[in-house]
């Protein structure tokens, strides 16, 4: 499933970093990580990908690095700075008082979906 | 070495001459003969091959142009070259292999080690010309390209693919030469080795963001990664493409996304630029929004003053016109041959003047003119008429205009040519003149006649307009012939008879004094005029200030010099021009500044209250006696409106018409009024003490020897509002003013040769005449 636009739009950024958190990625590699990871749901186009990642970038949320791969090309690794990092705390404190609040309306339930818990656990 | 050709390189001439020839000035000034400017000498010193020498040569000729590159290029070859040799290259190998990369159209600039390798195979070639060629920009990106893309072949030639596969691989040339020029830099694409359509993609992304080139390179070289990395993760190119999302919106997302990228001193940049955009668009809607009525609005130009004029004068019946004699006298007048100088001199001294006999052979010549302007001062007024087509022959005469020509309908009153003032200054001199002549002669009756004419040409004169010059001309007309009176009764005291003493005195009394009150009345015409050639009218009497207007308020006859500080953001339009008569940045400084100018004046109803105020000072101030001290409404008035900035933009145009009102003529006109008074009366006592001392053989003692008896009431002195002093000295009746010093000084004059009448200190003696 696809979700809309707009709620995309608040989803992308903080999925995106929280893919970074595990390390730098490049930008293929992250197109690809957030198909596997969201089964597809919030799996967006390269179009919207690249600008997404240089609007973090203009916020100093994530930096890029030239790096040479294995196979001898230069690719363009992206990386959580601090800020970065304060910001997908903040960000996954506001997702999850969310989806409590969606719980709460009966929107969701914790037994949908075994990755929402309630506030205080562990996504 | 030698300096025969072989195989097409000739070594260098080892002469005295060609050394010296070939060794740079610094060189010389050190005393050496280096002979190291020529890179055919470090070729020949090489000992190369002939065949490669004649390569490294041509290459060089042909790779470059200045001295200093060609000797680097020169070294740079031989050095590999020789590096080549080493490791066993075959000498005409390496030559060919250099022939052909010359044979390359963009070849200057590339790495010339380039050259020295085996000879890519002709596809290879054809594809870096082909996509070399298709490159726009600057020469040295197309340099850059031959070398990106050699270096991709000969690498891939080198690791053993076949030509048709690197041609193959390497894509479209045109793509790969429009994605290049895009991107200003060969490398992200001699790189990369995708699918055309993924080129073609990348390249409308990157043409679409239309971003520096420096961050296009960048998002190019990150998407051609990204497609790379598809590829060899099995995708194809279709299902990439369609991953990617439309190329449109791509562009766009990027472009916001990397200008929030940029640095701050390029925002900052960024929104002065767009505050200074944005001021200027604002102030350029405000100065449409002024411009707009400011070129659209018209004067309303209703009332021909001159017209007006004419009908008054039409209305005199043709019998007591005095115009038509005198100007028939005036055609028929020749020139005076002496300058103005001369005739200045003339006009003070008369008879005692040097040029005194040119004036009495020009009389005697002048005898037909002199008796139509006797005739015409017989007419009681004056009845010139503007456009009336009789003056035709006349108006040829004295100003090549014809009729039409003359104060046509539309002129400015301000502009009114006024060249018969001019003829009726000519026609009261020469009377006054001729009454000279004939008191010299002893001749009373020709005397009596001639200043009789006189006075009554001086009234006439000031009929010659409305306006305050020709009354001023009038007045000093009469004022010479006044002082002429009392001159002649001092130097020939017995050339009238009674009679005709007491008609000259009824003469100069009554023909005075439709002139007594003549300040400044008809100048509100002048106003009117002014207001209706510079305001629109919408018949109400309200209106706004023109263009029209502007280019009146602007001219340079009609500010003062002191207000010239006030139009100092606008341009100068000379009199009589229009603003098409101004130079182009002169025409746009008055078509920016001027709106703006206007903008501020008032409406045409406020501004002609504002006039009328400031008119109805200027009449109060020229109607206090000058022994009334009172400081000045008028002149306090104006002040304040030149002085405070809102009231002088408000009313920026009163300012300037009422200080044509002060200028100095003006101002001096209550003095010089009085003056005219004073004299006047001195002519009128003298005639009395004449008339006296023939009754009583004895000359008056004091005023009440004549008041009322023979003078009607005592003169007064205009300088302090008591009657003139007169009293007997040296058996001659004095008569004096106490002058501006307001002192009393017993009837003595100042010494010196200032004007008795204006010179601090002294009085002023108006009897005894004072003989130069």
């Amino acid at each position: 499933m696809r979700v809309e636009r707009e709620l995309m739009r608040g989803a992308g950024p903080v999925a995106v970093l929280k893919l970074l958190e595990s390390g730098p990625k490049y930008g293929y590699e992250l197109v690809e990580a957030l198909r596997r990871e969201t089964e597809g749901v919030l799996e967006m186009g390269q179009s919207t990908l690249y600008p997404l990642l240089y609007n973090l970038e203009s916020q100093s949320l994530i930096k890029p690095r030239w790096e040479e791969a294995a196979s001898g090309r230069k690719r363009k690794y992206y990386s959580l700075t601090a800020k970065g990092k304060k910001r997908l705390v903040r960000e996954v404190a506001q997702w999850r008082a969310v989806a409590q609040a969606m719980i709460g309306l009966g929107v969701l339930s914790p037994q949908e979906n075994p990755r929402v818990e309630v506030a205080g656990g562990q996504p | 070495m030698n300096a025969t050709r072989e195989r097409g390189f000739r070594h260098p001439s080892a002469s005295r001459l060609a050394r010296l020839r070939d060794t740079p000035l610094r060189d010389l000034l050190r005393g050496r003969l280096s002979a190291r400017a020529n890179y055919r000498r470090r070729i020949s010193a090489a000992d190369l091959a002939p065949s490669l020498s004649a390569a490294i040569d041509r290459s060089v000729r042909k790779l470059a142009w200045r001295r200093g590159r060609r000797l680097r290029l020169a070294d740079q070859l031989i050095e590999a070259v020789r590096a080549r040799l080493a490791s066993g290259s075959d000498p005409d190998k390496l030559a060919a292999a250099l022939e052909a990369a010359c044979r390359l159209p963009q070849h200057r600039g590339i790495d010339p080690s380039l050259y020295l390798r085996d000879p890519l195979p002709a596809p290879l070639r054809r594809t870096i010309d082909e996509t070399a060629k298709q490159v726009r920009g600057r020469r040295a990106l197309r340099s850059a390209t031959v070398e990106a893309v050699w270096k991709r072949f000969a690498a891939e030639h080198d690791a053993g693919i076949l030509p048709e596969q690197i041609v193959d691989r390497f894509g479209d040339a045109t793509v790969n030469a429009a994605l290049i020029t895009q991107l200003f830099s060969p490398e992200v694409v001699a790189a990369a080795t995708l699918p055309d359509e993924i080129l073609q993609l990348i390249r409308d992304v990157v043409q679409g963001t239309r971003l520096w080139p420096r961050e296009k390179q960048e998002v190019a070289q990150e998407l051609c990664e990204h497609f790379s990395d598809g590829l060899e993760a099995g995708q194809s190119s279709e299902q990439l493409r369609r991953q990617f999302g439309p190329t449109k919106l791509a562009a766009r997302l990027v472009r916001r996304a990397k200008i929030r990228c940029r640095p701050l001193a390029w925002w900052a940049w960024c929104r002065i630029g767009q505050a200074v955009a944005a001021s200027v668009v604002a102030l350029s809607l405000v100065w449409l929004w002024l411009f707009v009525p400011f070129a659209m609005a018209r004067p309303s130009i209703n009332v021909d003053h001159l017209a007006e004029f004419d009908k008054r004068q039409q209305a005199i019946p043709r019998s007591e016109r005095a115009w038509p004699r005198y100007r028939q006298g005036l055609e028929q007048l020749a020139p005076l041959e002496l300058d103005w100088e001369a005739q200045s001199d003339l006009t003070a001294n008369d008879s005692a003047s040097q040029h005194w006999p040119t004036m009495l052979a020009y009389l005697d010549a002048s005898g037909e003119s002199i008796e139509r302007f006797v005739e015409g001062s017989a007419a009681p007024k004056l009845g010139f008429v503007y456009r009336d087509p009789a003056n035709g022959d006349w108006l040829r005469k004295v100003s090549d205009q014809s009729v039409a020509e003359f104060n046509p309908p539309g002129t400015m009153v301000i502009a009114t040519a006024l060249p018969h003032a001019q003829g009726m200054r000519e026609v009261a001199q020469l009377l006054r003149m001729m009454a000279v002549r004939a008191s010299s002669q002893q001749d009373g009756p020709s005397t009596m006649k001639y200043l009789q004419a006189a006075l009554r040409a001086s009234q006439h004169a000031g009929e010659s307009s409305d306006f305050v010059v020709s009354k001023l001309l009038g007045s000093e007309c009469y004022r010479q012939c006044t002082a002429l009176v009392t001159r002649l009764l001092q130097d020939h005291p017995n050339l009238f008879r009674d009679e005709q003493l007491t008609h000259l005195a009824h003469v100069i009394a009554s023909g005075f004094a439709d002139q007594v009150n003549f300040g400044f009345k008809a100048e509100w015409l002048f106003i009117e005029d002014f207001l209706q050639h510079t305001y629109s009218n919408d018949g109400t009497g309200e209106g706004r200030f023109t263009s029209d207007g502007l280019r009146v308020l602007t001219q340079a006859g009609l500010i003062h010099q002191q207000d010239q500080h006030l139009f100092a953001p606008l341009p100068r339009i000379k009199a009589d021009r229009d603003v098409s008569s101004l130079s182009i940045n002169d025409r746009m400084r008055f078509n920016l500044v001027g709106p703006g100018v206007s903008a501020f004046f008032a409406d045409r109803r406020e501004m002609r209250e504002k006039f009328r105020e400031m008119y109805g000072l200027f009449l109060a101030e020229l109607d206090r006696p000058l022994w009334y001290d009172r400081p000045s409404e008028f002149h306090r008035e104006l002040r304040r409106l030149q002085e405070i900035r809102s009231l002088r933009r408000r009313f920026l145009p009163v300012v300037v018409v009422m200080s044509w009102f002060e200028a100095p003529m003006v101002v001096d006109n209550r003095k010089y009024h009085a003056r005219v008074l004073m004299e006047r009366d001195a002519s009128l006592v003298a005639i009395a003490s004449e008339l006296y001392r023939r009754r009583n053989d004895a000359w008056p003692t004091s005023f009440d020897d004549l008041v009322p008896q023979i003078l009607p009431q005592v003169p007064i002195d205009h300088w302090d509002g008591q009657p003139l002093r007169y009293r007997s000295r040296d058996d001659q009746p004095l008569l004096y003013s106490i002058g501006p010093d307001r002192r009393d000084d017993d009837g003595w004059p100042q010494s010196g040769d200032g004007d008795p009448f204006d010179t601090v200190g002294g009085d002023w003696v108006l009897l005894p005449v004072e003989v130069d």
